[in-house]
């Protein structure tokens, strides 16, 4: 069982809409500072491959932070988050096939 | 009635075959994950396809790119975003009787800012056309691939908006049958399972934006 079903007979008083906010809130001023980051460095004049690389790792930084607070992925069980883990490391073995041709072409 | 009183809601959200509450969230929260893990590999499908195509014509991805409306796509980002944050508070609040109340305002919330992404992906779409940036005989653009580029573009926009559109139902509905019965909805896992498809809609779209809004820029 996940620490939050447990949390859930644990505390019969709700907590104040200030704290249920708070962490959401500053996750959200970082996803949206990434975002700011990410265009601004689609500008920058260096070479594509590298605009490339930063913006696939800002939006890597993005659905990581989705997924482990949003979706709350940080309070679930081991089990859980392997079973979240899956379409990711279906999707990683696909892309790794990809470019064991396409990122090896000269 | 007061917070402490959980039983009848349990009951009232208690659904065969299970025999507890806390196993039936546990079943509806994995089964989520494992229909979220088949959008990620369906979605991907269409994410290998455009890398296989963008190391064959690099030059015309990267030019294709800069057509699109780096406007609409990152204030759509952004209320994609926020809505994310907002669907959030649901689970975080939704357990509480007396934050119920609290959590459906952010459910309605949620679905008017995925209304004010889809109004807003309507007007890029009517320029897009405009533009003539529908891939066919008066495709605006004449480099070889860029066609390709824009297949990606409307398959992938398209298909995210419809998930955006199922999610916005979704959410609508949660916030009805909510209100109907407080006690239902404290402790109803489709709170859990709701906010989740939310999410996997958010993350499709932040690599959607990043790889057909971002190229061809500066």
């Amino acid at each position: 069982m996940g620490r939050a079903s447990h949390h859930r007979r644990q505390a019969p008083t709700a907590p104040g809409i200030g704290s249920v906010i708070r962490r959401p809130a500053w996750v959200l001023f970082v996803l949206l500072v990434v975002l700011a980051a990410n265009i601004g460095a689609a500008f920058l004049p260096v070479p594509h491959f590298a605009k490339t690389a930063f913006n696939l790792l800002m939006a890597a930084i993005t659905v990581a932070c989705i997924a482990f607070i949003f979706m709350e992925l940080d309070r679930k069980s081991v089990t859980m988050r392997l079973f979240a883990a899956t379409g990711f490391v279906w999707l990683a073995i696909l892309f790794l096939l990809i470019f064991s041709d396409y990122g090896a072409r000269p | 009635m007061s917070d402490a009183s959980a039983h009848p809601a349990e009951e009232a959200a208690l659904r065969e075959p299970w025999e507890s509450i806390a196993r039936q969230r546990q079943a509806v929260e994995m089964g989520m994950w494992a229909f979220l893990a088949s959008e990620i590999l369906f979605f991907g499908g269409i994410f290998a396809g455009y890398t296989i195509y963008r190391s064959a014509y690099p030059e015309a991805f990267w030019v294709a790119g800069g057509h699109t409306s780096l406007f609409y796509g990152a204030t759509n980002t952004a209320i994609l975003l926020v809505s994310s944050a907002v669907i959030a508070l649901v689970p975080r609040s939704a357990r509480w009787l007396s934050l119920g109340s609290f959590a459906r305002m952010m459910l309605w919330s949620g679905a008017l800012l995925g209304i004010a992404f889809l109004v807003l992906k309507g007007f890029e779409y009517a320029e897009d056309f405009h533009e003539h940036l529908f891939p066919g005989p008066d495709f605006e653009l004449h480099e070889k691939g860029a066609q390709l580029f824009f297949a990606f573009y409307w398959c992938l926009t398209a298909i995210h908006a419809v998930h955006l559109i199922i999610g916005i139902g979704l959410v609508a509905r949660l916030a009805i049958a909510g209100a109907r019965d407080p006690r239902w909805f404290s402790q109803t896992p489709a709170v859990q399972a709701t906010a989740l498809y939310w999410g996997l809609v958010d993350i499709i779209w932040s690599i959607v934006f990043v790889i057909v809004y971002l190229p061809g820029r500066g």
